[in-house]
């Protein structure tokens, strides 16, 4: 079990893991997660599973240089077994049918939406994607994104927020969907709730057992406190208080 | 469960002494580290009995014809019987008492409130004298047999394949499998039963270690985890299986087990959840939960400090609340080098539930105790880090329906204290998600269960431990543990009796 079956580099910085593990495999949903250690020692680190292959009881993830993850893939080898792999953890995504979509994300936020996206046209959604510049991780994701959205807009830091108003000031959006630094999802949220237009977002917090025991990943959300391991990772992105958690999240930078 | 006062030994033993000879003997005094020397490191503070220690202790016990201590224990261990080997040096023989009722004696010696059960219920209070040290000659019969199995097969700390060799054979008289959800205290009292009664036992694991509370809420200086880890190894021999990063509900649920052939399913998966005050800055970064707190030092690190440490070290750390995990929280605070920890308490100091040992090795330490104190406010400084906390004085009015005196809140008296770290454990919710359909919950999510047989709503489902109780002890879990495999056997054995051929 938790064998890594493959691992596939996208770039220098970043890769794909793929690791066999059936009960998760076949339970998975988008949006789930799973919580990993690398070494018997190491720190429980959560990923986002952005696909799987329940046939022959796949997962992938994918793992990017940076974010205090440099030496795991310095120590990852193919057929290695890892030591812990639990999940899948958090609620899945509750995708609509036929709804106009627009995800948005910086690289790394990409990486927990894809299977929300695949999902999402499966479900007979139009998709479309605002990718913002702001990691290197971007460029690897993007053949993945494209393949995946009907429609696929590039936007640097400063126009992010203006061509995501615009979509929705033109009737183009029934929900918005994003992922990324939590100061880009506070300035969107403010901007879908003022344009009255639904919004998600997938948080991605530091967590340390990611059963809801340690309430590290706390978040009020509606005056509500809310665990993103047990509760999340999506909640609703205008009852989500993102200033609290920007003041908690320096923390443990 | 009792062993026979009257062997021949046994009551020659009594005739050695008369129980005025007995009584007169003081209570033996565990032996500890220094409250200087152990502030500096993770070992365990109190080292254990030495054996004429332990055999003059065990001499002090009257051996009762009706022995109160018995039924004062919640899993009834046979206590005069374990003691009494003590007392003749029949080590083994005590352990082999134990073993009939209780899975983790070494464990139990430690925890357990022992001031509030079995030694409560000692003949020695009635005379006024402090009782027989019931808890310290437990833990001394479990570390006997945990220290010659040690010696004799020494375990290698990662190698678990070499287990499977040393492995007895298991005795599964029965085809049924049942399975366990958690691998706490109770879930392993639970499968130790069922497995001795011969069924094949899974136990179920979300976390990446067995024990469940016993590995990530009690410290190292409490109960080390060699200890735990020793007790579980004894379950594997005799045959119960352990599947750990499995978080049923999610990972398998309990459709899948009853797929996979378990006709019985043991939830005991306690209740861990966080509770909160609800009031200003309990989300400023130097806020942070007693499990965030233990389960960094104990389970991501243990045994090591530093590790994780940056943001667990507090010049001035203050722990809210008065229970176990609280004083076991404000005492890690102590060993991260603390200036001040201290303990935050809105009802007064005999009102603190804690274990009176763990108190007592606390306020040794160092450790200030703020009681008749209720924090109102959270306050942050001018970058939004914690800066200190606002303290409601309180002072004692009549009991409440618990029978202690409840705090009242003294008006305008409001005190500020500066802290760096502050760690709530103010207690705990159910663990979620502990629903399945056909489940009945009570308000807070605890599981209900018929109190004789431990059976919830739902068909071949039954619980234990903290799921069904909320936050209560080591023994109180395993008690329950014991009484769920008891009525699930006898329902199988009711079932198979139905069998017609």
């Amino acid at each position: 079990m938790n064998e890594i079956i493959d691992i596939l580099p996208y770039s220098e910085k970043t890769v794909r893991v793929r690791i066999q593990n059936a009960n998760i495999a076949v339970k998975a949903q988008p949006g789930n997660f799973v919580i990993i250690k690398f070494s018997e020692d190491g720190q429980r680190i959560p990923f986002s599973i952005v696909a799987t292959d329940p046939e022959l009881g796949l997962i992938d993830i994918i793992i990017h240089r940076g974010d205090g993850l440099d030496n795991i893939l310095d120590i990852l080898r193919r057929s290695q077994h890892l030591p812990d792999l639990l999940g899948p953890l958090g609620i899945a995504a509750d995708i609509p049918e036929g709804k106009r979509l627009l995800f948005c994300g910086d690289g790394s936020g990409f990486v927990p939406l894809l299977p929300l996206m695949r999902t999402a046209r499966t479900r007979g959604c139009h998709v479309a994607a605002i990718v913002s510049e702001f990691s290197s991780q971007m460029h690897c994701l993007l053949p993945e994104i494209n393949a995946s959205s009907d429609e696929v807009l590039r936007a640097e830091e400063d126009t992010f927020l203006l061509i995501a108003s615009r979509m929705m000031y033109e009737g183009k959006v029934d929900k918005v969907i994003m992922s990324g630094p939590t100061l880009m999802m506070k300035r969107l949220a403010d901007e879908t709730r003022r344009q009255g237009v639904e919004a998600d977002c997938l948080l991605n917090m530091l967590m340390i057992d990611g059963i809801g025991l340690c309430g590290v990943c706390r978040v009020m959300v509606g005056g509500e406190r809310k665990q993103t391991c047990t509760d999340g990772p999506i909640f609703n992105a205008h009852l989500v208080d993102f200033d609290s958690m920007l003041n908690r999240q320096r923390l443990y930078e | 469960m009792r062993t026979d006062r009257n062997e021949t030994w046994r009551a020659r033993l009594r005739d050695e002494m008369t129980p005025k000879q007995r009584t007169a003997i003081p209570r033996v005094k565990m032996p500890e580290l220094s409250p200087e020397f152990r502030v500096t490191n993770n070992r365990e503070v109190s080292e254990g009995l030495s054996l004429e220690q332990a055999v003059l202790e065990a001499t002090r016990c009257l051996d009762c014809p009706d022995p109160g201590c018995i039924k004062g224990c919640p899993v009834h261990n046979d206590i005069p019987g374990f003691i009494k080997h003590i007392q003749r040096r029949d080590f083994p023989g005590a352990m082999k008492i134990l073993d009939r009722t209780t899975v983790l004696p070494a464990v139990c010696g430690r925890v357990c409130p022992q001031e509030k059960q079995c030694e409560a219920a000692c003949i020695y209070i009635k005379m006024g004298k402090q009782p027989v040290a019931i808890g310290n000659l437990e833990r001394y019969a479990a570390d006997f047999e945990r220290n010659v199995t040690n010696y004799i097969h020494p375990v290698s700390e990662e190698d678990s394949s070499e287990e499977s060799q040393e492995k007895e054979k298991p005795r599964h008289f029965y085809p049924m499998k049942v399975a366990v959800v958690g691998s706490g205290p109770s879930g392993l009292a639970f499968a130790g039963d069922m497995c001795r009664r011969g069924y094949h036992v899974t136990v179920f694991e979300a976390l990446s270690q067995l024990g469940g509370v016993l590995k990530y809420g009690i410290p190292e200086f409490c109960l080390p985890n060699a200890i735990v880890d020793h007790e579980i190894r004894k379950l594997k021999k005799i045959g119960v299986e352990f599947r750990k990063d499995c978080f049923i509900g999610r990972t398998l649920t309990y459709e899948d087990l009853h797929r996979q052939g378990f006709k019985g399913i043991y939830v005991a998966t306690g209740a861990g959840r966080p509770r909160f005050m609800g009031i200003p800055g309990e989300n400023l970064p130097g806020v942070m939960t007693a499990n965030e707190y233990l389960i960094r030092l104990c389970l991501v690190g243990p045994g090591v400090f530093g590790v994780n440490g940056v943001a667990l070290r507090g010049r001035r750390v203050a722990v809210i609340g008065g229970g176990n995990t609280a004083i076991d929280a404000v005492r890690c605070a102590v060993r991260m080098g603390a200036e001040r920890a201290m303990i935050v308490y809105r009802r007064g100091f005999d009102e603190m539930p804690a274990r009176k040992e763990e108190i007592r090795h606390a306020r040794e330490e160092g450790v200030e105790f703020i009681t008749l104190s209720n924090p109102v406010e959270y306050v942050a400084d001018e970058r939004g880090y914690l800066k200190g906390m606002r303290l409601q004085k309180m002072e004692l009015g009549a009991p409440d329906e618990s029978g202690r005196r409840r705090p009242v809140e003294i008006p305008d008296a409001i005190e500020e204290v500066d802290v760096d770290l502050v760690v709530i454990s103010v207690g705990y919710l159910p663990n979620p998600p502990s629903t399945l359909p056909g489940l009945s919950l009570s308000r807070y999510g605890e599981i209900i269960v018929d109190e004789e047989s431990m059976k919830s709503s739902a068909s071949a489902i039954y619980a234990g431990g903290d799921i069904v109780r909320g936050p209560s002890t080591v023994i109180l879990a395993m008690g329950d543990g014991r009484k769920a495999a008891a009525s699930m056997a006898k329902a199988f054995e009711e079932a198979m009796e139905q069998i017609e051929l």
